[in-house]
């Protein structure tokens, strides 16, 4: 069960990623490299654990959908929001499926993290209010 | 050849080990043996051994009550926050985080009645309002540091339900924190 809800986390860390990726285009900020380099760094500790769970991390697609086009630096701006808030979710599925607490520990991590970089990118866009209540949670 | 020592010795024997029926030792170790339970009777420790748990289940007789609810102690944090950022009317974000910490309060609190129904309906004592610290906007920004260190130890201990409920509210907070930033 845990596994499979560590393989969705997986799998918003590799759509994380490629989106990092993509807005680099429209955004010139020191703040994209760092968000890009710290999912990279979850995805690879998130498939080392499904590895040593005797899983077969599930690979990438080759291009992910942003909710909206993704055209200047605003709707850039809309689609990391929203990419950290699918990787707030997928990681609090974790939180609730795991009893292993350094799973635990790790996806708590993930989610607050990808909580304040979320906020960070709020503020960035001016969006009112910044503060996400409950990351993670559909209506948050 | 007996000596007057090992008729004493053989007596301290017989007195202390002869409820076991075992011959009196006649070994070398015997001397170390004879030395201790000259002070203390094996009967006396296996007594006490005995008798140790029996004080204990005799003194420990009515059930204590169940520990307090962890998430309650987390509740009553996010009411107190939320009246510090009320009382912060200068500092634009502070309606903000009043109101995400109203918002975890309720929902913390919920699961803790949820668990444990109340025994009457009376509403959880308002938090009495602190004095208003020397430097407010610090006060909140420590407030929140704390909440979100309080709320992430708190998840290691709680059922898989309610890792997920903790999690997002220790997030929370470090978004709330990141605003105020």
């Amino acid at each position: 069960m845990s596994v499979e809800s560590v393989q969705t986390a997986l799998g918003t860390e590799h759509a994380a990623l490629w989106t990092y990726g993509m807005v680099s285009a429209f955004l010139n900020d020191k703040a994209v490299a760092e968000g890009s380099n710290l999912h990279r760094a979850r995805r690879d500790t998130t498939e080392r654990w499904l590895r040593d769970h005797g899983t077969t991390p599930n690979p990438p697609a080759a291009a992910y959908l942003p909710p909206a086009p993704v055209s200047d630096g605003p709707s850039a701006l809309a689609a990391l929001v929203a990419v950290e808030q699918d990787t707030c979710a997928a990681w609090r599925g974790v939180l609730e499926r795991t009893d292993d607490s350094a799973l635990r520990t790790s996806a708590l991590e993930a989610l607050t993290t990808a909580a304040v970089r979320a906020t960070r990118w709020r503020k960035a866009a001016g969006s009112a209010p910044a503060s996400i209540t409950m990351p993670g949670v559909a209506s948050g | 050849m007996k000596t007057p020592a090992d008729g004493i010795s053989a007596a301290v024997d017989d007195q202390t080990i002869s409820f076991a029926r075992l011959p009196p030792r006649r070994t070398a170790a015997g001397t170390m043996g004879r030395v201790i339970s000259e002070s203390v009777s094996r009967r006396r420790v296996l007594f006490a051994v005995a008798a140790a748990p029996l004080a204990v289940a005799c003194t420990a007789e009515p059930p204590p009550p169940p520990p307090p609810d962890p998430l309650s102690a987390l509740a009553a944090q996010a009411r107190a926050d939320a009246k510090l950022a009320q009382a912060l009317t200068t500092v634009p974000a502070a309606a903000e985080i009043a109101k995400a910490r109203e918002t975890h309060a309720s929902l913390l609190q919920a699961e803790v009645d949820r668990e444990r129904p109340p025994q009457s309906s009376t509403v959880p004592p308002a938090p009495t309002a602190p004095p208003t610290p020397p430097d407010p906007l610090a006060a909140l920004r420590t407030a929140l540091d704390e909440a979100v260190r309080e709320a992430s130890a708190t998840v290691a201990s709680l059922p898989a339900y309610r890792a997920g409920l903790v999690g997002s509210v220790a997030a929370g907070c470090a978004s709330l924190r990141e605003v105020l930033a």
